[in-house]
């Protein structure tokens, strides 16, 4: 049997040679899978595998097995292989099968050449960028998971000459922490080619900036195709191959420089529900342990974070728990065009001071939340970004691919929109269009990608934060007058700093938001029958506040909400439902003030 | 003119040329090719079924040539030479390829490379790989075209008679028409000789050859005297095995395949070398090499002097033919949810470059091809890649006319034919009206009437036409407007439709999802509020628009709705240029009450606010309420919790699949186009005159003629729902059922508690004009007995007129007492303080 380290450092031997002893014939790829998976389920053997998003490029060798984790951001269309191959020696005259599969090109001896190619077969190629959004916490905590579990077991001792390299090495891995965006090492043969920053930031199609400066193409061979948008890791053979120089000069497809998009050919893969780096698990038995862990300390944990809002919110404890909800919403069902469980929100009433931008409340409230979720996004809804940024992705046929837009966002990525930097002014059509797709965004939870010819609509799950100093312009679900107490003063800065200095407080919020917005939830018979009573009973005849059709729906999915920050899976008596009744009552009687 | 003898003379060269041919590929060098991958096992062996090195009979007339080559014989053409029909290649078939490395399937036993067994009448050859004997293919396909009679009257063009063989009637219209191209339909060709249509398409490359050289034979002994641009080619379509383009994968390379999709890039003509002319430095020799997989072997020994490498390339002379490739995308019907659109690269050659432009929806009918990327010389390595395209044999657009929504020969339906038996069987179903209904928005609790108005929409009435006398077309197309309490689910169900309809709109009024052109932002200073302005509305000719916020859209917008929703056009006034696009649009309005709640008491017009010129236009204006009533509570409390804690399969057996609502509703739309018969013409015109009674009895005329036309749309749509191409006195009574119900909830009187048209179309109830009519009495009155006062201070006159009379009198009622008094002449209003009183 190979060595662990064999079947990172060169997993196309050990194809090759499962290829060989089958000839080629069925039960090989079986056999290859088998192999691999039973690697792959131990969650130690994979996180061994370096991890491109962590380790620099150069320090990675061709061939090797690597790991990714990254939002499938364009599907680049199935592309044809020859899947085996017999070769000739010219000198000695022998013959094999080399099988084509997990590479781009054979690599065949300065004797050998190809004498026939026996299979075509057919692979999915998907273009795949770091995860948009993703908060800088998450990337410092994958830093150092992944940067000393993932280079030791990948330095072999065998390899001599790469030991020295291990210091400088690590002094690299912090240098990429500071410097924004740093030029990629050129690794193989295209000297010729150099990258400025702007062209690089075109390559890598990014939907958000980013600090991470590298894409990858990933090689996917089973048959189930991955639904854009989603976030996977992956394990797979690194390839370094330029691409093909196409002897058409009308095909333009898009054909990145590999030392910047190298592809990997997927041996094996991981649906990722959500990136929190805490905790490994994303289904099954050992995902059940961890949320139940986490569960456990929910009530507590729940108190934490409202008292840490409703300080941030100089007392308005309502507007604490309003984002509470609105942290753990997520889009569970859809009904026709309904998207169930979303909680878009809309604060206003937010406080316009003179202080510089850096320091102002959307961003203070912004530097909070990025501390706690894992994927989040900032943006000043300015006439000026709506009418310039690109927002809606859109198919560039040129290229021939979908240049991303900061819309597109990976489910759970939360959107914080700051309206209170709009002013007055035109928007072009451009900007028409994208505030459309935001408040489509924000009312159905879905998004129209421009194919030029057709739009195609994608859902969406990007919980939408909109803070402004009146009704904002985009329809929300909830909007809510904030009562700041701003005799309080201004103690943002301070309270983050001390949320910092509280590790192990930090990591449990963290892990809290994580877990319990992916909670199971029903409402059992009993209390379904209570609450359609309660719905009857307020538009009797004479009831003062009928509740409206509306009102029903944003309470049923309050009151989830509500039960999940508490990590409960289940209402068990109507006081959460009358809990989210009396947050909407006031709600609106702030409402009806506000308006006088 | 051509003798029998003679013909059989060139079959028979033919037949040694062809033997020449495969002992010529026999020895030809079989380099490995990574080109046309074989999946099937291991060969290496080629041939070529097509003659190359046969000599051509037709001299290059001119040494610039560009375009049509026609030097090569490929023996499609008999007597091409003597008759003047030049030969052309074909490269979408590569027929012209010398070296075909050919699959050997499992299948194959007896592989003797060629069998030629003589029988009387012509060669027969097996061609490797393959099981097509090309003369058994020859004598199939010929009997084919003798004897197919197409019995599909609907696929049959004008001048075609049934009862002759078709496609002798289409080889007819090629010599009178002199369009060398025959369009053979492959599901005739399935249903009349299954075993030649399975090697049609698994061996495209070889057996198009052969239908070309037996169709060109049989043309030529039909027609001898006719003189084609070139010889004819077969253009087969409609492959059975037409593939959905995510489903290409490598077992398809090399056969021939249909898919469907969109145009979204064509290139620009590439002129490609078909024939490479060479000529010796040293001696002038002269020697043509053809392109053999792009590329082209260069003599290297000149066969008159003996110098080696001497030869250079004469571009003027060499043989180019045209190719354009064309970038075809998946259509949008055919894409799963949360995936991108694929892309497959098509070659157009010759004839078929430039036949399709930019967004045309096309079907394609080729072969499937795969090519090696080019390898490196200097690497080692071996690129594993290929990239694959479709040769392009034949061309068929979808839905050319669509815009102008007229059925053309040939048209192709996007359903199959068991999706429209399925369909039609869902039309006899009895309950399909209300299922219909029942499937639209499923979310939304009952309102069953107005999705049955919506439903009526979705289908719309006949189209007519009365442009040749004048009258122009009429409004076949419903709108509607739904007006009610904020929260009663009204923008839920405006959204539903429009992800339903496939060309729709959604605008709003105001707010975040307009549609328009540009926007302003602007800032109320006292309260801070931003607020969007929109621009422009975008409207969808032959879609439905669902505006929501009707009531806050700006005048400017409103007043060309005027003219769409009933003239169906639109008038633009650019530059001194009126212009007038169609519009045909339905639409689908909601709004709100001013107030913030419905208000009983007052009328429609009261409670919205919007122009009764506009409402009048709109065939069905349903009202929204939150009934408040418990048992409607109770049931729409249930049904909400359901939707958000319900088990998925509940629901699945009840409702109709969307896209089967899409396609019977498209279906309907499309190719149902009913009548009123004559009881139902009856049955129309008493609802009418019972509609105008209501109203005279009262000395009103409570209905109007476009209230008329209202009533046979909806008929006719409601004929539509169930495929009836007749509207029967079932129909009417429905339409008119509906039409009283929306009239009942819209129309009605607040102050008689009837139903009174008079609102909808003068903005005022008869009572209130009856009102009105009082007051201004009692006013005149009360001025006459001013006597002979010449001017009345406005005020005073106002608290005395308040005084003087028993019903409360406010001072609207007074100003516009006093303004009808202004219209009779009696008084004249002098600014705020005076009234002058005409004597």
């Amino acid at each position: 049997m190979p060595s662990l380290d064999n079947w990172i450092e060169k997993p196309q031997e050990i194809i090759q040679k499962i290829y060989e002893k089958h000839s080629g014939s069925s039960p090989w790829e079986k056999e290859v899978d088998d192999y691999f998976t039973s690697r792959l389920t131990n969650t130690e053997t994979w996180t061994s595998i370096p991890s491109l998003n962590e380790v620099l490029i150069k320090d990675l060798r061709h061939g090797q097995l690597v790991r990714f984790r990254g939002m499938f951001q364009d599907q680049l269309g199935p592309e044809m292989y020859g899947s085996g191959a017999l070769v000739k020696n010219t000198t000695s005259g022998s013959q094999k099968n080399v099988t084509g599969k997990f590479k781009d090109e054979l690599c065949l001896g300065l004797d050998e050449e190809v004498v026939n190619w026996n299979t075509t077969e057919s692979r999915s190629c998907y273009y795949c960028v770091p995860i948009p959004g993703e908060t800088p916490w998450v990337k410092q905590i994958f830093r150092e998971k992944n940067s000393l579990s993932g280079l030791q077991p990948s330095r072999p001792v065998s390899i001599g000459k790469k030991r020295p390299l291990e210091e400088e090495d690590d002094n690299e891995m912090m240098d990429l922490g500071e410097s924004n965006k740093r030029p990629c090492p050129l690794t193989n043969a295209n000297p010729s080619m150099s990258v400025t920053n702007g062209n690089l930031d075109k390559i890598l199609n990014f939907p958000l900036p980013s600090s991470e400066s590298v894409g990858c193409i990933v090689k996917i061979y089973s048959e189930d195709e991955v639904p854009l948008n989603d976030v996977l890791e992956v394990v797979g053979v690194l390839s370094f191959n330029t691409p093909g120089v196409s002897d058409d000069e009308e095909r333009e497809d898009f054909q990145p420089p590999s030392s910047i998009v190298p592809r990997i050919h997927c041996i094996g893969s991981q649906k990722w529900q959500h990136n929190n780096p805490y905790i490994i698990s994303y289904s099954g038995q050992k995902w059940n342990e961890e949320s139940a862990a986490v569960v456990e300390l929910s009530a507590t944990i729940r108190d934490e974070l409202h008292g840490l809002f409703t300080e941030f919110f100089l007392g308005d404890s309502l507007a604490a728990d309003y984002l509470l909800c609105h942290l753990m919403s997520r889009v569970y069902n859809r009904k026709d065009s309904l998207a169930l469980g979303k909680l878009s929100l809309n604060l206003t009433n937010v406080p316009i001071d003179n202080a510089v931008l850096q320091e102002s409340f959307p961003r203070f409230l912004f530097s909070l939340l990025e501390r706690l979720v894992t994927k989040a996004h900032y943006l000043p809804m300015s006439l000026e970004n709506l009418n310039t940024l690109r927002m809606i992705p859109k198919k560039d046929y040129q290229e021939n691919r979908l240049i991303a837009g900061c819309l597109q966002l990976s489910s759970q990525t939360h959107l914080v929109l700051d309206e209170t930097a709009m002013t007055e002014g035109q928007l072009i059509a451009d900007g028409v269009r994208n505030v459309t797709a935001i408040g489509n965004i924000s009312s159905w939870q879905k998004i129209e990608y421009d194919f030029n010819y057709h739009q195609v609509e994608f859902h969406t799950d990007i919980p939408v934060l909109i803070l402004s100093e009146r009704r904002s312009i985009v329809a929300t679900d909830v909007n809510l007058p904030l009562r700041l107490n701003m005799s309080r003063g201004r103690p943002f800065a301070e309270l983050i700093e001390k949320l910092e200095t509280n590790a192990e407080l930090l990591m449990q919020m963290r892990n809290y938001l994580t877990v319990t917005r992916l909670l199971p939830f029903k409402l059992n018979d009993a209390i379904q029958e209570a609450v359609q009573q309660d719905f009857i009973q307020s538009r009797a005849p004479g009831q003062a506040n009928p509740m409206s059709t509306e009102d029903f729906h944003l309470l049923l999915v309050l009151s989830r909400l509500l039960a999940l920050t508490y990590g409960k899976t289940e209402l068990l008596d109507v006081s959460l439902w009358q809990r989210a009744k009396a947050m909407e009552a006031e709600r609106k009687s702030r409402l009806s003030n506000s308006s006088r | 003119m051509a003798s029998p003898a003679k013909s059989h003379a060139s079959s028979r060269t033919s037949r040694s040329r062809r033997r020449s041919a495969g002992a010529m590929s026999d020895i030809s060098d079989v380099a490995p090719l990574p080109s046309t991958p074989s999946h099937h096992g291991d060969n290496d062996m080629d041939i070529g079924m097509s003659p190359g090195g046969a000599i051509s009979e037709l001299d290059l007339n001119s040494p610039l040539n560009y375009g049509t080559p026609s030097s090569i014989s490929s023996l499609r053409t008999p007597r091409s030479g003597a008759r003047g029909t030049p030969l052309h290649q074909r490269p979408d078939v590569r027929s012209d390829r010398k070296v075909r490395q050919v699959n050997l399937g499992a299948n194959e036993g007896n592989l003797t490379p060629i069998k030629e067994q003589a029988e009387s009448g012509g060669p027969q050859l097996v061609i490797w790989g393959t099981d097509v004997v090309v003369s058994q293919c020859k004598t199939k396909f010929c009997r084919f075209i003798n004897q197919f009679l197409q019995s599909d009257e609907e696929d049959l063009g004008e001048n075609m008679n049934v009862n002759e063989p078709y496609y002798l009637q289409e080889l007819q219209q090629i010599a009178d028409l002199e369009d060398p191209f025959l369009n053979l339909n492959c599901s005739h060709l399935k249903a009349f000789d299954a075993d030649l249509y399975r090697q049609l398409i698994c061996y495209p490359q070889e057996v198009i050859p052969t239908l070309d050289m037996t169709v060109n034979e049989m043309f030529f002994e039909k027609y001898p005297d006719v003189i084609l641009p070139h010889q004819i080619q077969v253009r087969p379509f409609c492959a059975d095995k037409t593939k959905n383009m995510r489903a290409l994968n490598p077992e398809d390379i090399d056969q021939l395949i249909t898919i469907s999709g969109m145009v979204i890039r064509t290139s620009n003509i590439i002129p490609e070398m078909r024939e490479a002319f060479f000529r010796c430095n040293v001696c002038s020799n002269t020697a043509s090499v053809e392109v053999d997989r792009g590329r082209i072997l260069e003599p290297t020994l000149c066969a008159m002097c003996n110098t080696g490498h001497s030869f250079s390339i004469i571009h003027n002379r060499s043989q180019f033919s045209d190719r354009q490739m064309v970038k075809l995308q998946e259509s949008p019907d055919d894409m799963p949810a949360g995936q991108t659109p694929h892309t497959v690269f098509v070659f157009a050659h010759n004839d078929l470059v430039d036949k399709v432009q930019p967004g045309d929806r096309v079907t394609v009918t080729g072969i499937y091809r795969a090519v090696s990327l080019r390898v490196n010389p200097i690497q080692s390595n071996v690129k594993s890649v290929y990239r694959t395209h479709i040769d392009v044999v034949h061309y068929r657009k979808i839905d050319v006319h669509r815009l102008r929504n007229q059925t053309e020969r040939g048209k192709e339906t996007r359903f199959s034919a068991e999706r429209e038996a399925l369909l039609h069987e869902l039309s006899k179903k009895p309950d399909i009206y209300e299922r219909l209904a029942r499937a639209i928005a499923p979310s939304i609790y009952e309102n069953e009437d107005i999705k049955k108005g919506i439903l009526l929409q979705l289908f719309g009435g006949t189209k007519k036409d009365f442009t040749e006398v004048g009258r122009g077309g009429f409004r076949s197309e419903i709108n509607i407007l739904l007006c009610g309490d904020p929260g009663t689910s009204k923008s839920q169900l405006l959204q539903y439709i429009f992800n339903l309809v496939p060309r729709s709109q959604y605008t709003s009024g105001k707010g975040s999802s307009a549609v328009g052109l540009t926007a302003y932002v602007t800032k109320d200073p006292e309260t801070k509020q931003l607020v969007l302005q929109t621009g422009a509305l975008v409207l969808a000719d032959n879609g439905i628009c669902c505006i929501d916020e009707f009531d806050k859209m700006s005048d400017a917008t409103r007043s060309i709705l005027h003219e769409v929703m009933e003239q169906q056009t639109l008038s633009i006034a650019k530059a001194g240029i009126i212009c007038q696009l169609n519009a045909r649009t339905s639409i689908l309005a909601g709004a709100n009450p001013i107030e913030s709640q419905w208000n009983k008491d007052k009328t429609i017009i009261e409670n919205i606010e919007l122009p009764h010129t506009l409402l009048s236009r709109f065939d069905l204006i349903f009202l929204m309420l939150d009934p408040q009533d418990e048992l409607y509570d109770k049931r729409l409390a249930r049904h909400l919790v359901s939707l958000y804690y319900s088990v998925a399969e509940e629901n699945e057996t009840d409702f109709m699949e969307l896209d089967v609502l899409r396609d019977y509703m498209a279906y309907g739309k499309e190719h149902v186009n009913p009548m009123l018969n004559d009881a139902a013409t009856v049955r129309l015109v008493e609802a009418y005159v019972e509609m105008r009674r209501i109203g005279s009895g009262r000395g009103q005329v409570s209905a109007y003629p476009r209230q008329l036309e209202s009533l046979i749309r909806l008929s006719e749509a409601h004929a539509k729902v169930r495929y009836s191409e007749v509207v029967e006195v079932y129909d009417v009574e429905e339409a008119y059922r509906l039409h009283r119900e929306a009239l009942k909830q819209s129309a009605t009187d607040p102050m008689s508690g009837k139903i009174d048209v008079n609102i909808l179309t003068t903005g005022l109830s008869s009572m209130a004009r009856k009102k009105r009519g009082e007051v201004a009495a009692a006013l005149r009155k009360m001025i006459e007995s001013k006597g002979k006062t010449s001017s009345l201070n406005y005020q005073k006159a106002f608290n005395e007129f308040k005084a003087g009379s028993a019903v409360m009198i406010t001072r609207d009622m007074f100003e516009d007492a006093l303004k009808d008094l202004q219209d009779d002449g009696v008084v004249v209003v002098a600014g705020r303080s005076s009234i002058r009183i005409c004597h």
